[in-house]
């Protein structure tokens, strides 16, 4: 039997926007640039992780994972924040089957997330 | 004054431009270390602040590229960084990293931080950089007002004193009494790599936490000797190195971090000892009130020959009236 994620993003609420809004010591046009930065650039992290696994490349894979880190800690994505340390994590320590199942649940979650529209949740 | 932003993931560094542009600052970003480093050469750029872990040239190391060139102005470099612990932050320190923010960082903590960094590239003069940074490592540790203003007075009252010896005219000259002047301030400067649930503790330290917090006289000794390595012909960072490795050390070879003894710990140090010890007596902490001068000249005396130099100690006891004229007029 296939081991259940540890984590998995919260697709309802992905971002924690109060965090995010903080950070740009609460400018909000900041906050919108910087988020529409995140989800321009999830999308490259993300292809790069599955080019990374095509080539059984995990220390490329464990570079890209720090770099979605850092981006996810940036606009209080927290679940998915959480997804990239542990596919960091996995990278390191060589488990390749686990870091497969983790990014394939990372592609799933944000391709529920991408569908959102963050405008719209910038003026709630 | 113009900052370079360095970070290749975009997301951070579209961030830390927007911040660093909302405080003021002229922001120039490059997307890893490569770029900046020749940002660097092409432009001037006064104040650096780089993620430390990317590919092919991490923050650290662009760090260290930056310091080995001459640059005409000393250039403000500040990591960011989600790493822990005394050894990545030796390795910075020694890399010649001013300072360190954790990322994902807190705008006002940044803005804090970016004044200093503003304040030290903006200054010329070598001694007061040496204060300052100096200041910047106390600035963490509220509770000692003006430590470093009183330390460095004593220090130069005691060597002033023994330069009046006949055992000790031949080595404590004018030029030696104005060196533990300027120097005396970094004797703490490796508290900057102490954690803040250590150095901020409210209270007395548990003997492991007593064990980390001992580890600053070897991150502020391992930083100066990096710093000496680099600039060996700079003679007073000999001097500032003596001091922030063994002004912890006893005379009997009890103290630490070496153990060293007797004439093994570098005089500089001997005289700071006196100095920073008498300073901690007299001075009020949370865990305890600030002791009379009478208080502290009677320990002090009982560590004469054990805790430190007697020859010190007497330096002390003949300049007692000056040493509490100082700790009078400098609250």
């Amino acid at each position: 039997m296939e081991p259940v994620a540890p984590f998995s993003a919260d697709v309802e609420a992905p971002y924690r926007l109060d965090e995010l809004l903080a950070r740009c010591n609460g400018k909000v046009d900041l906050a919108q640039r910087v988020l529409r930065t995140f989800r321009a650039q999830f999308g490259t992290y993300i292809e790069q992780c599955e080019e990374a696994i095509g080539n059984e490349d995990l220390g490329q894979l464990a570079a890209v994972a720090h770099k979605m880190k850092g981006a996810t800690s940036s606009v209080g994505a927290h679940g998915l924040n959480q997804l990239a340390q542990s596919i960091e994590a996995s990278s390191m320590e060589q488990r390749f089957d686990e870091v497969e199942r983790l990014v394939q649940q990372l592609d799933d979650d944000w391709q529920r997330i991408e569908e959102m529209n963050v405008d719209e949740l910038m003026r709630k | 004054m113009r900052i370079l932003a360095v970070d290749d993931d975009p997301v951070s560094l579209e961030l830390l431009e927007g911040v660093l542009t909302d405080f003021g600052f002229d922001v120039e970003t490059a997307p890893n270390g490569r770029e900046a480093l020749e940002a660097t050469r092409s432009e001037d750029f006064r104040i650096v602040v780089a993620d430390w872990e990317m590919p092919h040239m991490s923050g650290v190391e662009l760090c260290r590229r930056i310091r080995q060139r001459s640059l005409s102005a000393y250039v403000y470099f500040m990591l960011v960084t989600c790493l822990e612990g005394v050894e990545n932050l030796v390795e910075g320190l020694s890399a010649g990293a001013d300072d360190f923010i954790k990322k994902p960082f807190h705008p006002e903590e940044l803005r804090v931080r970016m004044r200093t960094a503003e304040r030290i590239a903006s200054l010329e003069s070598r001694d007061l950089i040496i204060f300052s940074l100096a200041k910047l490592a106390e600035s963490r540790d509220p509770e000692t007002g003006a430590h470093l203003e009183r330390m460095q007075r004593y220090s130069h009252i005691v060597a002033d004193q023994l330069g009046k010896t006949d055992k000790y005219r031949d080595i404590v000259d004018e030029d030696y009494v104005r060196t533990i002047f300027l120097t005396s301030p970094l004797h703490d400067i490796g508290k900057v790599g102490i954690p803040d649930h250590v150095l901020l503790k409210p209270g007395q330290l548990m003997p492991e936490e007593f064990e980390i917090m001992k580890e600053h006289a070897v991150i502020g000794g391992q930083t100066l000797d990096a710093a000496i390595e680099s600039h060996p012909s700079a003679g007073f960072l000999q001097f500032a190195s003596d001091i922030a490795w063994s002004h912890h050390e006893r005379y009997d070879g009890k103290g630490y971090p070496k153990g060293l003894a007797g004439d093994e710990i570098p005089l500089a140090a001997r005289i700071v000892a006196v100095a920073d010890v008498y300073d901690a007596l007299t001075s009020k902490r949370i865990y305890k009130s600030a002791f009379s001068h009478e208080k502290a000249r009677k320990i002090i005396l009982e560590g004469r020959g054990t805790q430190f130099d007697p020859d010190v100690v007497d330096a002390f006891l003949a300049r007692e009236q000056d040493f509490q004229r100082i700790k009078n007029h400098l609250r």
